[in-house]
């Protein structure tokens, strides 16, 4: 599941019509959308706001690891223009002075920058940094339930160094999301294509569940099943282990020797 | 090509730092204070940022010259090891560099000149005596010298100091500065080598078997002292076949009698990396294979594996004099 943490309930619906969500009823707290490939969270503003926000959607989603995370908001900056977008490769928090570096795995669709994380709207765009108010509390917060390459955080610039901070109309928020309908996208489907690398190697091996629903296995015996199912599957990706000599043996401790015995028996071919 | 490189604020004026920056004028800059703030973070994957690593340009402190692991020396006393640069260009499945760090990205130590400092303080402990350093433990020597000039840069103080040997291992084949160069007596370009099916199946982005011959075949002719390291061995389906034909082309294109040194080592791991390295890439054969732990390190069963060093023993033997060839002893672990 492709997760999306936004602050603002205009943000909110621009994305929630293009990624085709539908409101989740029995969420408490904070709004959730979600459809089977994704899920998105109103946090509300602000660093802390965002960080419970980004728990709450774990548990949410099934609090299954290495999901692709993206925090998209609007952020100020001195110069860059209105409606141009960034993707960060550096968070910092203002406060605390803590810094992330979220890798910079994923070809950008946009031009990087630094993004800092204020508490008060900023109106003095004093540094070359993008101004916004919650990466610093979505990051570290993704970062317990994600690998770090697969958590972004995209901002779209709303006011500069011209045009002073304000509270944007809805139609506006819609008009500067959907110019970057595109880039979002992008760094929407690049970061779950290395979610999806990760979760495939994570992914059970193949006849694991049939075993451990036959017989019994204490803790230790099912860690190593599961790793030598894994090296069965290695070395002879297309033979199945199950057979009626296996589907004899009476206990977990016969199964696990008649494994390893047949694991070692194959040839190690290398490619 | 490189998208991003991380400069510590400490070099971001020193001109080696510059001068590599300017090899890559599109690259993101982004100034860090220490570089552990982004290689040694937790929650990293290696296997994703082997995709894409970025560069990170560092200054080097403290312990620059360590002692080598026992077991890894070539006839000489005194063995130590330096690393300019951490992780490799190249992406070898087998390598340990996977399982000891977290993350892919290459750190390159701009201050080559405190390697310098290091390296002439531990001649200064037995003056006059002879001394091994091996470059290329924690990255490939040569692959990335059209970007890093290390050689190029550490080349006039070999030639100062004889008594220092200096080991070059590397499955590069960029060897243009050293054949621009006159050959130092004191140098061993060290190549390692394995099976072509091997390195095809393992050994990603690695230049093919006869590029590296073609490479070493010209460094020799040049004059320099070249190394081959058969190490790590690994067990394949025909592995017999494999290793005879990879000795006969090797021997076929090179003078053994001009040679420095021959070793072979077989394929072993600390263990706590070996496991690091199966989680990585569960999918992996060569993790699936016949091994054990002893002690802490992973390796093949121990009988398989005196096999395969008598094999390969018993063939390099008739190619190469015992005085230049130094087999791994198998329980010689660290």
């Amino acid at each position: 599941v492709i997760r999306l943490v936004v602050a603002l309930p205009a943000e909110a619906k621009p994305l929630v019509s293009h990624f085709k969500l539908k409101p989740a009823r029995e969420a408490r707290g904070f709004k959730i959308y979600q459809n089977d490939d994704m899920a998105l969270i109103v946090s509300g503003v602000g660093k802390i706001a965002a960080a419970a926000a980004t728990a709450y959607l774990q548990a949410w989603t099934g609090n299954r690891p290495n999901g692709a995370w993206i925090n998209v908001g609007m952020a100020g900056h001195r110069d860059l223009r209105l409606g141009e977008g960034i993707l960060a490769y550096r968070i910092a928090d203002r406060a605390t002075g803590e810094t992330w570096y979220p890798p910079p795995v994923i070809e950008s669709p946009s031009p990087r920058a630094p993004v800092v994380t204020v508490d008060k709207v900023e109106e003095n765009f004093a540094e070359d940094w993008v101004f916004e108010m919650e990466a610093a509390g979505f990051y570290p917060s993704a970062c317990r339930f994600a690998t770090a390459e697969l958590i972004q955080c995209y901002k779209i610039v709303s006011d500069n160094g011209s045009v002073p901070p304000r509270w944007l109309s809805m139609r506006q928020v819609d008009e500067l999301l959907e110019s970057r309908f595109s880039e979002i996208d992008a760094v929407v489907q690049r970061t779950a294509a290395l979610a999806r690398e990760l979760a495939i190697l994570n992914k059970d091996p193949r006849e694991l569940r049939t075993m451990l629903d036959r017989w019994h296995f204490t803790v230790t015996e099912k860690r190593r099943l599961h790793r030598l199912l894994q090296r069965w599957q290695a070395l002879a990706p297309e033979k199945t282990l199950f057979d009626s000599e296996l589907a004899r043996r009476e206990s977990g401790k016969e199964v696990l020797r008649l494994i390893q015995a047949r694991v070692e028996s194959l040839p190690l071919r290398l490619a | 090509v490189i998208h991003t490189i991380y400069i510590e604020e400490d070099v971001a004026e020193h001109p080696r730092a510059e001068q590599i920056c300017s090899r890559f004028p599109n690259a993101d800059r982004v100034f860090i204070r220490r570089y552990g703030e982004i290689f040694n973070r937790n929650g990293q994957s290696f296997r994703l940022q082997k995709k894409r690593p970025a560069l990170i340009l560092a200054r080097k402190f403290g312990r620059l010259v360590l002692p080598a692991p026992r077991g890894y020396g070539i006839g000489g006393q005194r063995n130590f090891y330096f690393s300019h640069m951490l992780n490799c260009v190249y992406d070898c499945r087998y390598c340990f560099l996977q399982g000891m760090y977290r993350s892919a990205h290459y750190v390159v130590f701009v201050n080559y000149e405190d390697f310098e400092k290091a390296i002439e303080a531990k001649l200064e402990e037995s003056p006059g005596k002879e001394a091994y350093f091996f470059s290329g433990y924690d990255c490939d020597s040569l692959a990335w010298e059209p970007v890093t000039h290390f050689v190029k840069s550490i080349y006039p103080f070999f030639a100062r100091h004889p008594e220092a040997w200096l080991e070059l291992r590397t499955k590069s084949t960029q060897v243009k500065s050293l054949l621009e160069a006159t050959p130092l007596a004191n140098c061993i370009v060290a190549f390692s080598l394995t099976p072509e099916p091997v390195s095809k199946a393992l050994e990603h982005k690695v230049p093919p078997l006869q590029q590296r011959l073609a490479a070493m075949e010209a460094l020799q002719e040049r004059g320099w002292r070249l190394g081959l390291r058969f190490d790590p061995m690994i067990l394949t389906e025909d592995f017999h076949r494999h290793y005879r034909r990879l000795f006969a082309e090797v021997f076929e294109r090179l003078r053994a009698d001009r040679l420095h040194s021959v070793s072979v080592g077989p394929f072993r791991l600390p263990g706590t990396y070996f496991d690091a390295m199966t989680r990585l890439y569960p999918e992996e054969p060569l993790f699936a294979g016949p091994v054990e732990a002893r002690g802490r390190v992973v390796s093949y069963k121990k009988r398989l594996e005196e096999e395969m060093m008598s094999f390969c023993v018993r063939e390099l033997l008739p190619y190469v004099s015992e005085e230049i060839f130094f087999p791994a002893e198998i329980d010689g672990r660290a």
